[in-house]
């Protein structure tokens, strides 16, 4: 194929890029482009084909059909260091740092600088990387451990390294799934000066207001094959949302309201050992209250704590009246107690195994008597949920690694509801969700509710609070420092 | 405190108290909705059932080979002889298999063996009587050393390959001391009978063998507790969250291994009939986990204990197969570490079992986009 004119001022052009997976054509004939000095957003649900499009431009994935120009000249990406040499770089959901090792040693893996004896040039690392972190005003020294780093920082790490290896494109996967809004805010503002200097940045989302924050264009995948690319000034929510799902979708409200029952969970003077301070509350049936807060407001350990996978220095909570310490989960779950994690990957799910296994873990512990898993009924029931939940999933033996996000988010639900719970502790349960499952999620909760279960949400996104819960109450280092019923609470307010 | 009971209301729905009819799962799997297939209608089998297969395919091949090879070998008196061998190895492993799959490594059974063997001679002293207390009280020792590993493990956070080497250290001195360097006595005849009696021509051990095999595997999978190994190896932190008591599983592995390992012993001991350090205790630490990798399973919690003893019966047949062509015992080495190596390359490059850890680490976060969407 002859570059045409407009590839040639193109950094980078991928045309009619297909690829199968056995069982999927996760991508039909898409096309992309990306120019200098733009932000390009790529939305899509989950399953949509970014990730794979991603993934054949990393050279993770090799593609079945289709081109990649680079610069206007045909590039062969079947490894990711040709993806590297060709000046691609990479920010993933999962970042590729090597957490106890310092800053500069991850800045320059796999190219350490060497002096004249072949040995490693700490000292030319150092300067140079306390240049490109200063170049980008990152606060971070060369010698800090990665460990010791906030989410945020980390990414910009991530990024420097990319500026070391003289990366012109940026890929960037939901990279702000993690942060806070502050931290949210630094970040953009570093991705518009590498726009300013000339660097393309490939951004992928499900958040539409980060669109329309920050992108320049945005193409719109579905189902692996290509909708579309607009101007972002020139399209809205609506347009965008449409071009996704392929239909009107209603932003979640919560419409119905029955009076909360009584209380369930009573906790008075709650403190941990790590963060969380002084804390008293009182839960009742069949209402979703929210915790709002920054990230390391205390929100995940105030949780954590009720379910017994952190220690309590004092304070004493009550169940149904009754005094309740757990001093593991399991006492939790034994209870009437469950809990949705924020790091479903990490604490949630077994990714090497089945549905069914994932699904029925704790379950089966419960039902277990004297050690023997309970078999009959049990299959019909993980049926029955995956049906209510809608899971999508060929069988019950799929392994969860091959779900999307969503889905994982499901059967992690799934594997809590199993127990048919009375308290349903849930930490930012639509984290690296698609628009479609988040809002299935929400009518799950919501169902819940009605059902009688007694729902704390954590959530780091407003809006998310707003549509679902009853009433939100705000942490602060620690500690509740305001409440909210759902009717007068503003944005601006919790804010403060 | 009070316990919930986990509320089962068939016909009614799972989440709550809304009264609609549970959905049958012939209608689901009529709407097409979600599958539940059996093993020959899912479209391939099981990770655990291919390595099976080929598995057992190899152990045919080797009878064959050795059949060829070296003549008179290809009959079932040897085939059977082959098998009794295998079996103190393929009990180890079997315990073993138990720490393996948790991602852990039990580096005391080797001395656990010997000093069964030391222990156990010089307390039955070749009385009848004394067969069977004296085996208990082993087997309880072993199964002992084990869970103070585990607990050790568990509560103490210490990693599992160090503990354990310290606990072969104290093991291995406690028999030393307690034999005074000499050992003496043998076993009493029970214990013969079970080590080297035969049933016609079919070795007792053999029967033993069979029996805990199908009563293992019935732990591994049936169990809560022989499930959590699985889990705990795959992901400990979502094992935890998921409301399996963490600590009292790793303990139970490690209890696993030093009863089979006491057990071997006793097996072993009742084949050789005497005490001696010459048992080849030591041997049995590594070639445990050998068999165990041989028989596909991984330490982040894949695999299955009769893939042990597959793996143990394997390693047998390769070395009975090198002694009879009279290759050496360096020979013999080198070509268990081929077979080990070479058969997890196998299952790595055949059947896509890189490390799920490294191939997130590589892809990111592939398999978002690389699912099935609509059924």
């Amino acid at each position: 194929m002859i570059p045409s004119a407009a590839v040639e001022n193109d950094l980078l052009r991928m045309e009619n890029i297909s690829k199968a997976f056995p069982g999927v054509q996760a991508l039909a004939g898409v096309q992309f482009d990306l120019r200098a000095g733009e932000v390009h957003a790529l939305l899509g649900e989950n399953g949509a084909g970014k990730t794979t499009l991603m993934n054949v431009l990393g050279g993770v994935v090799i593609r079945d059909a289709g081109e990649i120009y680079i610069g206007g000249r045909l590039a062969t990406i079947r490894s990711p260091q040709d993806a590297q040499k060709a000046g691609i770089a990479f920010v993933h959901q999962e970042l590729n740092l090597i957490e106890p090792l310092s800053v500069k040693e991850n800045m320059f893996i796999g190219r350490e600088l060497v002096n004249r004896w072949r040995l490693i040039d700490w000292k030319a690392a150092t300067a140079r990387a306390r240049k490109v972190l200063a170049d980008l005003q990152v606060p971070v020294h060369p010698d800090d451990r990665i460990a010791d780093l906030p989410m945020a920082l980390r990414q910009m790490v991530e990024i420097a390294k990319a500026l070391c290896f003289d990366a012109k494109i940026f890929v960037m996967d939901e990279p702000t799934s993690a942060l806070t809004v502050e931290e949210t805010g630094i970040l953009f503002h570093l991705i518009r000066r590498l726009r300013d200097e000339g660097k393309g940045i490939i951004y992928i989302t499900h958040r539409l207001e980060e669109i329309f924050e920050l992108s320049d264009r945005v193409t719109v995948l579905r189902n692996g094959r290509y909708v579309g690319t607009r101007e972002t000034a020139r399209t809205n929510r609506d347009e965008l949302v449409r071009m996704m799902v392929g239909r009107e979708v209603l932003g979640p409200v919560r419409e119905r309201r029955q009076a909360p029952g009584e209380t369930v969970l009573e906790v008075e003077g709650l403190t941990g050992v790590e963060r969380v301070r002084n804390v008293s509350f009182q839960l009742r049936t069949g209402e979703i209250v929210g915790i709002a807060g920054l990230q390391g407001s205390g929100r995940t350990e105030l949780l954590e704590m009720i379910f017994g996978a952190r220690r309590v220095r004092s304070g004493t909570m009550r169940l149904k009246g009754r005094p309740y310490a757990p001093r593991q989960p399991r006492d939790a779950v034994r209870m009437g107690i469950a809990y949705v994690p924020e790091d479903r990957e990490r604490k949630g799910l077994f990714l090497d195994f089945d549905v069914k296994t994932n699904m029925r873990v704790t379950g089966s512990e419960l039902e277990a008597k004297g050690g023997w898993m309970r078999e009959r009924g049990v299959v019909p029931r993980l049926l029955d949920l995956i049906a209510r939940l809608d899971v999508q999933t060929p069988s019950i033996h799929q392994t969860v690694k091959n779900l999307s996000g969503g889905n994982r988010q499901k059967v992690v639900f799934a594997k809590m509801l199993y127990t048919a719970p009375q308290v349903l502790l849930v930490n930012e349960p639509t984290r690296g969700v698609d628009v479609g499952a988040r809002a299935e999620i929400y009518d799950i909760l919501h169902r819940l509710s009605e059902e009688g279960v007694a729902i704390l949400l954590s959530s780091s996104e407003l809006p998310e609070l707003f549509s679902v819960c009853d009433r939100i109450w705000v942490m602060s280092e620690g500690r509740f420092v305001a409440s909210f019923e759902r009717d007068e609470a503003t944005q601006e307010a919790i804010m403060e | 405190m009070e316990q919930v009971t986990v509320k089962w209301p068939e016909g009614k729905i799972a989440v709550g108290n809304e009264t609609r009819p549970t959905l049958n799962v012939n209608e689901m799997e009529a709407t097409g909705r979600v599958a539940d297939l059996s093993l020959a209608k899912r479209i391939g089998l099981s990770r655990e059932m291919r390595i099976y297969i080929s598995l057992l395919v190899v152990i045919i091949l080797l009878a064959l080979v050795s059949g060829v090879l070296v003549p008179g070998t290809l009959t079932a008196s040897h085939l059977l002889e082959i098998a009794r061998q295998a079996v103190p190895l393929g009990i180890t492993a079997i315990g073993h298999t138990f720490v393996i799959l948790t991602g852990g490594i039990d580096l005391a059974v080797g001395d656990i063996i010997t000093m069964t063997n030391i222990v156990g001679t010089d307390l039955m002293r070749g009385r009848a009587e004394a067969g069977l207390p004296v085996s208990l009280l082993l087997l309880f020792i072993g199964a002992g050393i084990g869970a103070i590993s585990g607990a050790i493990i568990a509560y103490g956070r210490v990693q599992p390959l160090v503990t354990t080497f310290g606990m072969s250290f104290v093991v291995r001195g406690f028999y030393l001391v307690y034999s005074g360097g000499t050992p003496k006595g043998s076993v009493s005849p029970i214990l013969r009978t079970i080590g080297a009696g035969r049933w016609g021509a079919v070795p007792i051990s053999l029967v033993v063998f069979c029996v805990i095999v199908v009563a293992a595997i019935i732990v591994a999978n049936r169990t809560t507790w022989g499930r959590s190994v699985f889990y705990m190896g795959n992901n400990p932190q979502a094992a935890l969250y998921s409301g399996v008591p963490v600590g009292r599983r790793l303990v139970f592995a490690y209890s696993m291994s030093g009863l089979m390992a006491s057990l071997a012993g006793l097996i072993l001991s009742g084949y050789i009939r005497i005490a001696s350090f010459e048992i080849g205790g030591a041997d049995y630490t590594l070639n445990s986990v050998a068999a165990g990798v041989i028989g596909g399973n991984t330490f982040t919690g894949q695999g299955g204990i009769f893939g042990s003893v597959l793996g143990a019966l394997i390693m047998t047949q390769v070395t009975s197969l090198m002694t009879s062509m009279g290759i050496g015992q360096s020979g013999k080495l080198i070509m268990n570490g081929i077979i080990i190596v070479g058969m997890v390359a196998l299952y790595s490059s055949q059947m896509g079992l890189v490390s799920s850890r490294r191939k997130r680490a590589v892809k990111g976060d592939e398999a978002d986009d690389g699912q099935v969407r609509s059924i």
